[in-house]
Parts: structure tokens; sequence; C-alpha cells
């Protein structure tokens, strides 16, 4: 069973849109829409948008940081917006399903982290360092 | 690892206690997640891993004194700590740019020695009770398996074959076992193994077990069993037969259990 990463916490402590690559032992599952922001499709460049338009996050086969179709086209997606949108920081978190070896779960999800924000595309360079953070923890539920 | 608090959110403080489940106490607040303690050979000091700035990095707890430091800064994360059977050194993990390599460091501080290099995860290390092995977990060959190597770095000999695969690895004090966590077909196993990665065999399986560390004796394994769903887990234990599987009493849910050496 997939489970989501919480996003509000980021949201809310953060205040920027959160890239959030996010992983389930199913890549099947729908990969836009997940942020809780209310219905709606929001305005253009407004987070909603991202949300719902674009894709916060992308998954990952289990115990693999190889991307899959889907989420490079989601990667493209979130590269091309946020690229167009530059006003946002991004904050991109690596994550492993819960049922996985501590240790092992760490190390695989700051690989998937730094996989997506080398992949992403995203104008780096026009950014303050600050503004594209990746964080390396969790596991689905955003904890170990 | 004490753990309480809903699911999403749970608090995970350091706690030490007796073998039964008695007389436990609490060393960390509780206000960073930590996990993995480990003892140094003469009990003194516990490393683990905490998050204070959001990724991990090892951190070593003098329990007389209830001193905290971190062990020092190096790569984007520091995890997966381990002392050496004389309580000089400690091996642990660092992540760079996705690729997670082992090093060793002395505990009174200097340049850490890098024992592994390269794109793939190596985490877990172990030092053999002479100190002259380390065996390890990595997903060099695609999936993490059991790897050992001369305490220095070096060529690393991959030593588990069955199906799954392998984590978690640790040196029986007596140096004659491993114990490990295996994932095949679904379930989580505690297994042991020679060091020559022959006489495998598997103790106890189950949705989700992880985390062996072996008593004093070399005869009995302690680890957590997690249930799934919003259920916590809890402390076990297990002989090396297989028998006599125990439930550790804890006030809290528990994990990541670290079995001290004998007191002198």
């Amino acid at each position: 069973m997939p489970t989501h990463a919480p996003i509000n916490y980021g949201l809310r402590a953060l205040a920027m849109v959160v890239l959030l690559v996010a992983v389930a032992a199913c890549s099947r599952t729908p990969a836009t829409g997940v942020g809780n922001l209310g219905p709606g499709g929001g305005a253009p460049g407004s987070q909603q948008e991202f949300l719902v338009s674009v894709g916060d996050r992308v998954f990952f086969e289990t115990d693999s940081s190889s991307l899959t179709s889907t989420a490079t086209a989601t990667l493209d997606k979130q590269a091309a917006w946020l690229n167009q949108y530059g006003n946002y920081r991004i904050l991109i978190e690596g994550h492993a399903d819960e049922r996985g070896t501590r240790e092992y779960n760490i190390a695989l999800g700051a690989r998937r982290a730094c996989d997506c924000g080398q992949l992403s595309g995203v104008a780096r360079r026009q950014r303050p360092a600050h503004h594209f953070e990746i964080v390396r923890q969790g596991t689905a539920s955003g904890h170990l | 690892m004490a753990e309480s608090g809903p699911k999403a959110n749970r608090v995970k403080r350091l706690a030490i206690m007796d073998q039964d489940g008695a007389n436990s106490q609490y060393l960390t607040e509780g206000r960073t997640l930590a996990l993995t303690p480990r003892f140094s050979p003469n009990n003194d000091l516990v490393s683990y891993m905490n998050f204070d700035d959001g990724n991990p990095q090892v951190y070593l707890l003098q329990l007389s004194t209830g001193q905290q430091r971190r062990l020092g800064s190096f790569g984007a994360m520091t995890f997966a700590p381990r002392f050496s059977p004389d309580g000089g050194r400690i091996a642990f993990s660092v992540e760079a740019s996705g690729a997670t390599n082992l090093y060793s460091i002395a505990v009174a501080g200097g340049q850490p020695t890098q024992l592994t290099s390269g794109g793939a995860i190596d985490t877990g290390p172990s030092y053999s009770p002479d100190g002259s092995r380390i065996i390890f977990e990595s997903d060099r060959g695609g999936s993490p398996q059991l790897y050992m190597m001369a305490a220095g770095g070096g060529q690393a000999q991959r030593i588990s074959f069955g199906q799954g695969t392998y984590s978690t690895p640790v040196w029986a004090p007596k140096g004659d076992l491993i114990a490990f966590t295996r994932q095949s077909g679904g379930q989580f196993s505690i297994g042991i193994m020679n060091p020559d990665g022959s006489g495998e065999r598997m103790l106890y399986t189950s949705f989700h077990a992880e985390g062996p560390t072996w008593a004093p004796n070399g005869r009995v394994i302690m680890f957590f069993q997690d249930p799934g769903g919003n259920d916590g887990p809890r402390l076990k234990s297990v002989d090396i037969w297989g028998r006599n599987v125990l439930t550790i009493p804890t006030e809290t849910y528990a994990s990541d259990p670290a079995w001290s050496g004998l007191r002198s």
C-alpha cells in the first residue's frame, strides 16, 4: 500500500512550493492532486496549480532509485513550471517505504532526492542557494 | 528508542533499561528524531544518529555525564555508527550527492578514513570482535547484500546469496555468527549465518522485523517488530535456535535495541 508523505508541514513551515519527491511501493499511484489545499485548479502560478496540474511528487519502484517514465514526465513538467514561476523556493524530499531497514532507507531517500534534484532541470543557477534545498529523510509517512 | 505519539508525528527518545524491560530511563528529550543507538564496548558512550538539522548526523552521548556532541562534519548526512571492539574508532556511513560510503574515525577526533568508494549505498558496518574485519551491507550488485572487507577498507567480498535482500549485519560477540535482517517475499526475517556466508538460518519472520543486536553471551538476539498499521514497534528476543521468542515489556513503543556489553 502506498502511503503519502504529509505535505502540509512543509508548506506551513517553509511557505513555499514543495517539490516533493516521495515514494511508494506502487509507481502507478496518480501523481497529481495529492496535496490537500482544497478544491479547484488554482490560479496560474499558484501552489494549487502546481499541485493539481503539475504534480508535486514522483514515485519509485520498491528498493529502486530509477525514475519511471511517468516520474520523468512529472519532473519535466515541474521543471517547466518552476522555471516559469521563479519566485518559489524549492524543497526536494526523498522518501522510502517504511517497510525497509532504517539505515538503508535513509541512504535510499537521499539518493532519490539527489537524483531528482539533478534531473529535474530546474534552473538552479538563477536561484539563491537557499531556494533549492534537498532534504534526505524519511519513510513514506515522512518519518522513520 | 522509546516511541510515542501518532504515527505521522512520532516522538523517538533514547531510553535505557534493564534487559528485561525494567528500570527504564530516558536519555534524550525527544525534541529531535534520534535512531540506532549503539554502546561503546566499555558502555560509557552511546553513538546514535540524530536529525537535529533536518539531515541525520552521528552523535555521541556520554552516559556518565549526559554530554552529547556531534561526531564531526563530513558529507550531507552521517549515519549507521558502530564502535570498533577496542572502543577507539567508529565506523559509519557518509552520504554525499546520493552516494553512501563507509568511513571510520577515531572517537577522540581527527580525520576520517574512507573505507569504501563508488556510487552505491554502503551502510550498516559492524566490526569483527578481533577488530580485523568489517561486515556491511551494500547495493553495489543491484540489491542490498552483505559484504566483508578488512577493517581498513579495500576489496570486499559478498557473503549473502539467499533469496531477497540482506541488511543490518551485526557480528556476534564471540565472532562465530553474523545476525542480519532479510527481506524476502514481502516478509522480514531475523537470521544468522557464519561469517563466510554458510549455514544461514532464519530465526523469526514477520510483516516487519528489523535490527538485531546480540546479548553478550552470543546466544540471544533482540530486535524490533512492527505489526504495521497504526500500531507501533515492540522489542522481541529469540535465541539462536529460533526458540524462546519473548516480547520485552516497555512503557511505550520501542525500536532499535542495542544490548550493552557485560558490566565489569
